[in-house]
């Protein structure tokens, strides 16, 4: 792997890169051993044989990117602590938690309120949180949108929604 | 000319129109319009329901890349590729443009499928069915290669990407054993990953949460004044959509692979032949949009040859329609060139019919959908979320799969925020189980001896002009090519 083509060479580390390389690495061989656990090293031609492969390829990877990583460590050494919060102020911000909040309550109410209640407050409360317009428009668009979804998925595809 | 008839050119027409919508809409497949629309034509005579069932299927096809360039949703397996250096043009503000170009290059793809079908139908199947399992390997593994163009800033992280694609591919009862993989005991994943879920939670809900990092910025004012490309611009890039084409073609006449797996080896042939793209690829290059599209629309007059000379599908969707065929009574193989000739010249006539509505369908409309992108973001990415739930919810009515997308979107944005390309993931899924079956199919025809297989690959000639061209991509992705390129250059 080391000798492969890199583009990334020159660029600094991301706030908290190391640390996913990590879970990846270890995410990698979980799925290794469940590779082993479907067959072992029974035969060539084993349902396990393949996946093993692959996720031995996801392990060198891992480790090939863990490699690079050091190279591109910044100077200043870091606690892990100090890097955790850099890591959440980057990717976690708190736009991305909430709407993934959001994301996550209207899956859970699609079964409860069924798929049209359910879809018609989540586009209301994300277009509102999100800023994309104000409460009347949102109103119009959700009903829109959803009453075209309506045309198209369940009266001309009979498509059956949650 | 009975595809001349004025009532079958309305249904040729308005199966192109409708199919292109169908296309564009993550969720609604092409297979699932066209397996529809035969409950519908039941008791209609063959050539309605052919003509209707032609226009859909080009229609979809094409239709694919619209959402594909506008929202980074491939409405269509066939459009994976397209949304490589499409949804990137449309982030400079180009959507206008691209379709134009992608809508004229579709067409023009599409007339070298049908030509191809007009004219080498029985020599390319026949050439076909050489293919043994071990080739179909060699072609899978030249399609995962393609990790090498899509890795975006690291090769590593692109091989990562592949790898989990192919293992998530694997996922559910191996086909050959019925042996569970990576099923954790449950039943729900015994039925596997539709790499359609993967693909929509990796491509449209991943860059749906991405975008929440933008949810301030301004949208990019698309240029939609300029949709017709010029005949300068088109003719600079007939070359590549030629060569294109015909890898479509071939991709598409081999039975079980279609247009995706036609525009993704496209695309590759593009990133590695071109060496001056309009910009690099990734990052909204025109050739990086040409390769695919034509390749796509070639695959399907490219399925067809199997389909009706030998009975054979070339994809889904000709599956399907061997189905319709044989509701009207009809048997296709090459019995059905020799006693319905009529038959295979009305599809030929359907198909260039089909591509001369897709120019004028595919043209229209497009203000519409480039106001799409011009949408504050805080509009968009509920859209987008809702269109992925129901998308999802319609492949197999299961919740379970809408949790999923939702998990392969989360983890797609980690993946995205950290380097990692989801483009190669979907590749994986794509040819993952492919590989796996061909693999062992290989192996178990030399009776379980890998050396036997192994000599089988430099025997065989097929085999051997597969095995070559594989070697070439690899060492091509390494840092021994330019070695490789020097000497050779000092020998000539």
């Amino acid at each position: 792997m080391g000798g492969l083509q890199t583009m990334d060479e020159d660029r600094k580390l991301r706030a908290g890169e190391d640390l996913f390389a990590w879970l990846m690495l270890g995410f990698s061989g979980f799925v290794l051993i469940q590779a082993y656990l479907i067959s072992g090293f029974s035969s060539v031609d084993a349902p396990g044989t393949f996946p093993m492969g692959a996720a031995a390829v996801m392990v060198a990877a891992s480790l090939s990117v863990l490699l690079k990583n050091r190279r591109l460590k910044a100077g200043q050494p870091i606690t892990f602590k100090a890097e955790l919060n850099r890591a959440a102020a980057a990717v976690l911000p708190r736009v991305f938690m909430v709407y993934c909040a959001i994301i996550v309550g209207y899956m859970l109410l699609i079964k409860p309120l069924h798929f049209f209640p359910a879809s018609f407050a989540f586009l209301l409360i994300s277009m509102v949180y999100l800023k994309g317009t104000g409460w009347f428009r949102s109103l119009m668009i959700a009903t829109v949108m959803l009453g075209s979804i309506y045309i198209v998925f369940q009266y001309f595809f009979r498509v059956v929604l949650p | 000319m009975a595809w001349l008839d004025p009532s079958l050119l309305l249904l040729t027409a308005a199966g192109t129109l409708a199919g292109i919508y169908v296309g564009a809409i993550p969720g609604l497949s092409v297979t699932m319009a066209v397996s529809i629309l035969i409950s519908f034509t039941f008791s209609w005579d063959v050539n309605d329901a052919l003509a209707l069932m032609v226009g859909v299927y080009c229609g979809g096809v094409y239709g694919g890349s619209r959402t594909a360039i506008l929202l980074n949703i491939p409405g269509a397996p066939a459009a994976i590729a397209t949304a490589f250096d499409g949804f990137p043009l449309a982030q400079r503000g180009e959507a206008g443009r691209a379709i134009g170009v992608s809508t004229v290059i579709s067409v023009m793809g599409g007339f070298i499928g049908v030509a191809a079908l007009a004219l080498a139908a029985p020599a390319v199947a026949e050439f076909a069915l050489k293919f043994a399992p071990r080739d179909y390997l060699l072609l899978a593994i030249m399609g995962l290669l393609l990790v090498g163009s899509l890795s975006g800033e690291s090769m590593a992280k692109g091989v990562f990407a592949g790898a989990f694609g192919v293992i998530l591919g694997l996922v559910g009862m191996d086909p050959l054993t019925a042996e569970g993989r990576f099923t954790f005991g449950t039943v729900a994943l015994l039925g596997g990953v539709h790499f359609v879920i993967a693909m929509i939670g990796f491509f449209g809900v991943s860059e749906a949460l991405v975008q929440l990092h933008q949810i301030g910025v301004k949208p990019i004012k698309q240029d939609v004044s300029r949709i017709l490309p010029s005949w300068s611009v088109i003719a600079k890039y007939i070359p590549l959509s030629i060569r294109t084409s015909i890898i479509g073609v071939f991709i598409g006449a081999l039975p079980g692979t279609g247009g995706d797996i036609a525009a993704l080896l496209a695309y590759d042939h593009a990133k590695r032949t071109v060496k001056n793209p309009s910009r690099p690829f990734g990052t909204g290059a025109y050739e990086g949009l040409i390769a695919p599209e034509s390749a796509n629309n070639a695959a399907i007059g490219g399925a067809y040859v199997p389909m009706l000379t030998l009975g054979i599908p070339g994809d889904a969707v000709t599956a399907v329609f061997i189905g319709a065929l044989f509701i009207h009574g009809l048997k296709p193989g090459p019995m059905l060139m020799i006693e319905t000739p009529h038959l295979f010249w009305f599809t030929v006539g359907n198909l260039v019919l089909a591509n001369i509505f897709l120019l004028i369908f595919g043209l229209t409309g497009i203000r519409i959908f480039a106001k799409m992108v011009e949408l504050p973001k805080g509009i968009l990415v509920p859209a987008i979320i809702v269109l992925s739930v129901v998308g999802t919810y319609a492949i197999k009515n299961s919740l379970m799969d809408v949790y999923w997308m939702l998990g392969f979107g989360i983890f797609g944005y980690f993946l995205k925020m950290y380097g990692y390309q989801v483009g190669p993931i979907i590749l994986g899924v794509i040819l993952g189980p492919l590989m796996d079956e061909s693999y062992r199919q290989a192996i178990i025809s030399c009776r379980n001896d890998f050396g036997i297989f192994m000599l089988d690959l430099v025997t065989n000639p097929l085999s051997l002009v597969l095995t070559v061209a594989v070697i070439f991509m690899m060492i091509n992705q390494t840092r021994l090519w330019p070695f490789f390129l020097r000497i050779f250059r000092r020998r000539t």
